[in-house]
């Protein structure tokens, strides 16, 4: 298995897909099961997540500190004067098959954290038995994608042991970077490799093409990037553009 | 608020303007408040280094370094004459050019009224020489028109020598410029522009009998000619703020203060269990917890909500003033790790307010460092604070200064009013504020 390599972008090509390529086909083997991708916000993880090779339901949340375990389990509900059981969406994505996807997982409590651990086991060992008494075994199909900003390292060992897969993400997906004006796409190819202070995501390339529709392109960096940012990606850029 | 950064949002990006790509990032170095730097911009495109003040008027700054950037060659060549004369010929080969693509470098009346008093000083010191170069390497800014200004009350040979270097340099560059059809001028004409100007600005002042070197070392060298501090001016502007103190002295303006967030890498013991209410039953939720209530209001479901103890604690940090790490500590728990704790202090005219903890984790020791050893900037210091969640606690000693850590009856009653408007709570010691914040908000002028 070749690992991601960083190369040195071309302003005058879009960034390489051989990389997404890569983890694409990964995404889509039927060996894996279990993936976790991580990297800088707005490089197109979790498109990936819920777009490459999706066959059947995809369930998707986004786990914080208060996420219960019981919200992505499941949990009784009155109806009229009885409780009722719900599935949760981890649940219900075992019992259909289908692929998880949860973001954020570093931002999870330790019961959310605890609770995942069953879920990513081997098919061999993954279960659950509910406060019903039920035991739910994860039908075939089932895959769990966990999307965060954080590298495994950040996670219980226990947990990260758990994955089949772990992706770094350090380019932006072609697709995202394909509908990039032209005038935007080196800069934002040159943007991703600065350090997180001055890193300028993809979405915000985005929203300054979009703007530029109505705006010229000193008012577009101002409203995006605010005065003082926006001014100085606009000079860099002027000066850019300028002949040597 | 006035008077409020942050220095990254000032921060250049100098890899957009370089003609090839570099996967290496530039690093960009704050020159806020350091005095020893020959001057406030530099540029390293060799060590992909960027030296800039990371404030809202160091704009002009970032853009003259990022035209080197873009048109400079990587490294200086050497020359058989003192380098100050390339550099001053390729600040203005630069300004030029920047005046050509819409960028111009246009100083603030700050920053002008300094260039001012550095051109005046060569004048007095009857640095001829220096003065020349830096005329040269403010063309194309709103700086050579008051540099070439002073020059009106002495003699017309001066004028004369002066004016007619300057132009001869401004002619040939914008010459060059034509024939290239490029924004700037091709480095070899600066080189041989360089070249001239050394051998005739050398005859001139020794035929006028004027010192015929530059009395600022050539380790300085590097340093742009107009528009820094450079050598000497830190002291000039000193002593025109010390004519100025007494008429200034009623409407004395606070510093620049900047924002920052220190790295918060430690968690505190108390942080993480303490932020976690006990929960309130509902009617309506995801997690059952009392099903014993069913049969009486059917609020069986448990939201946890967090407790709110929180506070913010704004150390003056100035002077004999300081706070270690235990002391954000003992802050932190006695606010149930949910306390924000900052400190500032400045120097000169610039100040920082550094966030040294907070959501339960605090910064390394080395990061508690005062920024600088004067207050400077009390007055938007005490403005944050104001908009922080309380109870508010300012640990400090009470006095307040601004520009120059002077002080002022119209300073001290806007800060007063600040502290009486938010419900700051001023006290000495940690030991008092850990006690007001373990007392909760009632007892610690929360808003």
């Amino acid at each position: 298995m070749s690992t991601p390599s960083r190369r040195t972008p071309d302003p005058k090509k879009p960034s390489p897909s051989t990389d997404w390529g890569f983890n694409e086909r990964v995404l889509a083997s039927p060996h894996v099961r279990t993936v976790y991708i991580w990297g800088p916000p707005g490089f197109g993880k979790t498109y990936a997540a819920y777009r490459v090779a999706l066959k059947g339901p995809l369930y998707a949340l986004t786990l914080t500190e208060d996420t219960p375990a019981a919200e992505i389990r499941g949990h009784y509900l009155p109806v009229g004067d009885r409780m009722e059981w719900r599935d949760g969406p981890v649940v219900l994505a075992m019992r259909t098959g289908a692929r998880l996807v949860l973001n954020e997982l570093s931002h999870a409590g330790p019961d959310c954290l605890s609770f995942l651990h069953p879920i990513l086991e081997n098919p061999d060992t993954a279960m659950l038995t509910l406060p019903t008494g039920e035991t739910v075994r994860p039908a075939h199909g089932f895959t769990c994608f966990v999307t965060d900003n954080l590298p495994p390292e950040e996670l219980p060992l226990a947990l990260r042991d758990r994955f089949d897969v772990v992706l770094e993400v350090r380019e932006p997906h072609p697709a995202a970077l394909a509908g990039l004006d032209p005038r935007l796409v080196g800069l934002a190819v040159r943007s991703f490799s600065l350090e997180p202070e001055r890193r300028v995501s993809l979405r915000s390339w985005l929203s300054v093409q979009r703007l530029l529709a109505e705006f010229d392109l000193r008012e577009a960096l101002m409203a995006v990037f605010g005065p003082a940012r926006g001014g100085q990606i606009h000079d860099a850029m002027l000066l850019g553009e300028a002949q040597n | 608020m006035k008077n409020r950064t942050t220095p990254n949002q000032h921060k250049p990006f100098p890899e957009f303007a370089e003609p090839l790509p570099n996967p290496i990032p530039y690093s960009i170095i704050d020159t806020t408040g350091k005095h020893w730097l020959p001057t406030n911009g530099m540029t390293s495109l060799s060590e992909r280094k960027l030296l800039v003040p990371l404030v809202a008027e160091g704009r002009n700054v970032a853009r003259h370094e990022l035209a080197h950037v873009k048109w400079s060659p990587p490294r200086i060549p050497k020359v058989r004459y003192d380098v100050r004369y390339l550099l001053a010929v390729e600040d203005a080969r630069l300004n030029l050019g920047l005046v050509k693509i819409d960028l111009p470098v246009e100083l603030g009346p700050a920053e002008l009224e300094q260039v001012r008093n550095l051109a005046r000083g060569d004048l007095a010191e009857r640095d001829v020489l220096g003065f020349t170069l830096r005329a040269i390497a403010a063309q194309g800014t709103n700086a050579e028109a008051t540099i070439l200004g002073e020059l009106a009350s002495h003699k017309e040979a001066l004028r004369t020598l002066v004016f007619g270097h300057v132009r001869k340099v401004r002619i040939a560059l914008l010459r060059a410029r034509r024939r290239r059809g490029a924004p700037v001028a091709d480095f070899r004409v600066v080189r041989a522009l360089a070249a001239r100007l050394a051998r005739e600005l050398d005859a001139d002042l020794a035929r006028h009998g004027l010192p015929r070197s530059l009395p600022f070392p050539l380790a300085l060298a590097g340093a742009g000619c107009c528009l820094g501090h450079g050598p000497g001016g830190h002291a000039l502007a000193g002593k025109k703020a010390g004519k100025e103190s007494g008429s200034e002295a009623a409407e004395l303006a606070s510093g620049e203060l900047r924002l920052v967030v220190a790295p918060l890498p430690h968690s505190t013991p108390s942080g993480a269990g303490a932020r976690r209410g006990r929960g309130r039953a509902k009617q309506e939720g995801c997690t059952p917890r009392h099903f014993h209530r069913w049969a009486i209001d059917r609020a069986i479901f448990r939201h946890t909500a967090r407790r709110r103890p929180g506070g913010t604690v704004l150390v003056d940090v100035s002077g004999s003033m300081s706070l270690d790490a235990a002391g954000i500590d003992s802050i932190l728990s006695a606010s149930a790790g949910a306390a924000v704790v900052a400190l500032y202090s400045g120097t000169d005219k610039v100040g920082e307010l550094r966030v040294v903890a907070r959501k339960g984790h605090r910064a390394d020791a080395r990061d508690l460092v005062p920024f600088g050893r004067g207050n400077i900037v009390d007055e938007p210091a005490l403005e944050w604070l104001a908009t922080q969640p309380g109870p508010r606690i300012w640990i400090s000693d009470g006095g307040v200064t601004g520009i120059g850590d002077q002080t002022s009856p119209a300073l001290q009653q806007r800060c007063r009013e600040i502290v009486e408007r938010a419900g700051i709570q001023r006290v000495r010691t940690v030991r008092e504020a850990t006690r007001l914040l373990a007392a909760g908000p009632g007892r610690a002028g929360a808003a």
